[in-house]
């Protein structure tokens, strides 16, 4: 059971594929029905569908590399390339008042994996 | 970027977070580099070709071996058809590329040398030179003063996705309360986040601007103390655009006359402003274009102001030229000599004096089979400057096709499978370079080092050509033991040393950029201001106010009713380079046409079926992906790939004042596979 998750903020992120190319550099299995597919591209009203994405750490890897370095450092290479500064990394149990207390957080996030 | 090794192999590759420009961030390429290095399809050793050009089938040889039968061949070829006809054209203009190949080039007496520049964006340089002086600086160093932006245009630019280190602050401004206006014929991301999306018909651009000019100029919101006091040409300006109203502008652009009106008011009103005009705005008005943004820069008093826009490049005395290729501590720019293309296109060739601008000049010459011998470092030509279907006949009379490259021919349009020669190149993390970064406030120098052993035989540039250099009897030109000599000797003037480079990573040198430059001295113009009537360019006879010429337009017809454009999926990769990246290349949606809702529909289109596009040129295959945000009548294509190489020439169209290839705005239809 993951204790920490990784929230990617859609209304920050461009779409760039830095933390993609970071996740599969190393490895491991980075989530492709991400925010490459349902991100920043076109919905509806030209804005994104939905304002977070958010993965459980360690779900979206099975790098030794990431969690040690998540377990040193508090961020993985995904969190430090990323322009937009759009990914965190925090406790699973704060994820309801993360999503509340952001700007654009109105909405309702999406969880990719169980 | 920092590397993690394990065992002599790289396990992890990041950004570094203390550095001073890019804070940590990488773009995905950067981020792919691993991929990149390890990819099992490596170019090992030197490899003759013993098949029909593009055959596949090789000879291992020695370095050697290869650099004996390169220096005979280079010399026959120089005495039976002249120094004319052997070129060179390298792709990336910031490293060691640039600065030994063009070093050799010299040294040898050959005046053909070309690099990207020539597709890229040279055009916008020299249409500044004329209008300030100098260039701008690039978005590369005005980013570190975007603090104090009020409004940016991003002008059909794709460059907060494609080089989101710099460009990644713009949308953290937005996020701040700076408005931005994205003008391109499609929703790009960063148009979803932005005040206001512009949609444009392309190749139509300079029609806008040029209404633009027009309101500030009845509507009087122009800076009126900068125009009086440091430009020449306004009151002929005043006139000339008095026929290019919002009205006039709306049946070109498809842009309604009232937001023209009010992105002008609004590009007028909130000082300082920003135009990111990127690179891509390659179509047959391309180089009056870049005259009319330059000119509402002018109009606007947003030029050398932090904010705004920046004159020139950060000083040091190391840069004092703005790159190193043009340090004349080289000591070999009096051996330069002027290739006969160059003169072709004075307006360019007066301008920059750097004829490695007119890459279409070395195409024209290609065809016409005036090139015999042809070095390629670093430069996928096929897809960089295509056509891709009439490559291999291009270089038909080529007797001597050189490629150093770190790849054979596996990615499609490599132009190493066509090669006589091919010599295995070191990566970037095998190899130290020194590069100079103008990309920022100051002139920053910085080491990159090796981090991993090269595999096979595998050389660096500086390897390659000293070399070559003995072989050919320039060892003269090239007297460093190493690569630690040339640096120290290139580092002279800073009066930093290698080794402590590598132990700082980088050192900030000279200056650094100051606003208002101009108060002291005037602009470096033969008026001393800014020119907005280019007396220049008259007597050149082009055009000296910015001009619309509806000839220039490519028209639709019933076999070619839509508009063919592209877009840089700089994402994936720059120009061609990173295409090995097999995976980045399919995750981030590489070979898709995006076709508009009532086209898709008209012709049966549904996303993810597979379609033809088709431009007089050739045709294309694409994955088809329906848009509803996308100008009604164009077919959007990504650029730099085997396909679109198939349905555009570098020779065809063209603007003719800088001889660039016009990409955009070409004629095109599309239909599904059966």
């Amino acid at each position: 059971m993951a204790t920490h998750v990784l929230v990617i903020d859609l209304w920050r992120c461009l779409g760039s594929g830095s933390c993609y190319a970071a996740c599969q550099a190393l490895g491991n299995n980075p989530p492709k029905i991400g925010l490459i597919k349902v991100g920043p591209y076109e919905t509806s009203k030209g804005k994104p569908m939905i304002n977070f994405l958010h993965y459980p750490v360690g779900a979206c890897s099975e790098s030794e590399y990431c969690m040690k370095m998540f377990a040193e450092k508090g961020m993985t290479p995904c969190v430090i390339d990323c322009p937009q500064k759009s990914i965190t990394i925090i406790k699973l149990e704060d994820l309801p008042s993360f999503i509340k207390n952001r700007k654009s957080g109105e909405g309702f996030y999406m969880q990719i994996f169980k | 970027m920092i590397a993690h090794i394990k065992n002599g192999k790289i396990i992890a590759l990041y950004g570094d977070p203390d550095h001073p420009v890019n804070k940590g961030a990488l773009c995905s390429k950067a981020a792919a580099s691993v991929q990149f290095e390890y990819d099992g399809n490596r170019l090992l050793y030197p490899l003759m070709r013993v098949g029909k050009r593009g055959e596949g089938r090789w000879r291992r040889i020695s370095w050697d071996e290869a650099l004996d039968y390169i220096a005979k061949k280079l010399k026959e070829i120089k005495e039976k058809y002249g120094p004319e006809s052997i070129a060179c054209h390298t792709g990336c203009e910031c490293e060691e590329h640039v600065y030994l190949d063009r070093r050799f080039w010299d040294a040898a007496g050959w005046p053909n040398f070309f690099n990207g520049w020539g597709v890229c964006y040279a055009p916008q340089a020299v249409a500044q030179i004329y209008t300030f002086g100098v260039p701008l600086s690039e978005f590369t160093n005005a980013f570190d003063y975007w603090e104090k932006t009020n409004l940016f245009i991003i002008w059909d630019a794709k460059l907060p996705e494609g080089q989101p280190s710099y460009m990644g602050a713009v949308p953290r401004r937005i996020l701040d309360g700076a408005k931005c206006i994205v003008i391109d014929p499609q929703l790009t991301p960063l148009a979803t986040r932005a005040t206001m999306w512009v949609q444009i018909r392309p190749n139509t651009d300079l029609a806008l601007a040029l209404a633009m000019i027009n309101v500030i100029i009845n509507e009087e919101l122009y800076d009126k103390e900068f125009v009086e006091k440091w430009t020449t040409g306004f009151e002929k300006l005043k006139e000339h655009v008095s026929k290019y109203t919002p009205e006039w502008a709306e049946k070109i652009t498809d842009v309604p006359a009232e937001t023209i009106r009010t992105i002008a008011r609004e590009y007028a009103q909130n000082k300082p402003s920003y135009i990111c005009y990127g690179w891509c705005c390659h179509h047959t008005q391309y180089f009056q274009f870049a005259r009319a943004y330059s000119i509402l820069i002018a109009l606007t008093g947003n030029v050398d102001i932090r904010g705004g826009h920046i004159l020139g490049w950060p000083r040091s005395p190391m840069i004092d030229d703005g790159f190193l290729a043009f340090d004349p501590r080289l000591g070999l720019r009096d051996k330069r000599k002027i290739p006969e293309v160059a003169k072709e296109f004075p307006a360019v060739y007066e301008a920059l004096k750097n004829f490695t601008a007119l890459a279409h000049g070395l195409m024209k010459m290609l065809r016409q089979g005036k090139v015999k011998a042809l070095f390629v470092d670093a430069m996928n030509m096929p897809l960089r400057t295509p056509t891709y279907n009439r490559f291999v006949k291009d270089i038909e009379s080529v007797e001597l096709l050189v490629v150093f490259d770190v790849y054979l021919g596996e990615v499609e349009g490599k132009i190493a499978k066509y090669a006589d020669i091919v010599l295995p190149a070191k990566t970037f993390l095998e190899r130290d370079c020194l590069s100079i970064q103008l990309w920022h406030k100051y002139g920053i120098i910085h080491v990159r080092q090796k981090v991993v052993d090269a595999p096979g035989e595998c050389k660096s540039n500086f390897e390659f050509y000293t070399m070559l250099a003995k072989k050919m009897g320039l060892g003269e030109y090239f007297p460093w033991k190493n690569e630690e000599e040339l640096f120290d000797w290139l580092l002279e003037p800073t009066g930093v040393k290698f080794e402590r480079l590598k132990k700082e990573g980088y050192v900030q040198v000279g200056e650094p950029i100051s606003e208002k430059t101009y108060e002291k001295e005037g602009f470096p113009t033969p008026s001393k201001k800014v020119e907005l009537y280019s007396s220049i360019l008259e007597k050149m006879g082009v055009d000296p106010l910015p001009t619309w010429h509806d000839e220039l337009m490519l028209k639709q017809d019933e076999k070619y009713p839509y508009i063919h454009t592209s877009y840089t999926p700089a994402r994936q990769h720059s120009w061609t380079n990173w295409k090995a990246v097999r995976d980045l290349e399919e995750v981030l949606e590489q070979d898709h046409a995006y076709i508009p809702e009532r086209i898709a529909l008209e012709k049966g289109i549904k996303t993810g079926d597979l379609v033809y596009v088709e431009t007089k040129h050739g045709v294309a295959t694409y994955k088809a992906v329906v848009k509803k945000y996308i100008h009604p009548e164009t077919i959007i294509v990504s650029r730099g790939n085997p396909e679109q190489a198939k349905i555009i020439d570098i020779l065809d169209p063209i603007d003719p004042i800088s001889s660039f290839m016009a990409e955009r705005g070409i004629p095109c239809n599309v239909r599904r596979v059966q």
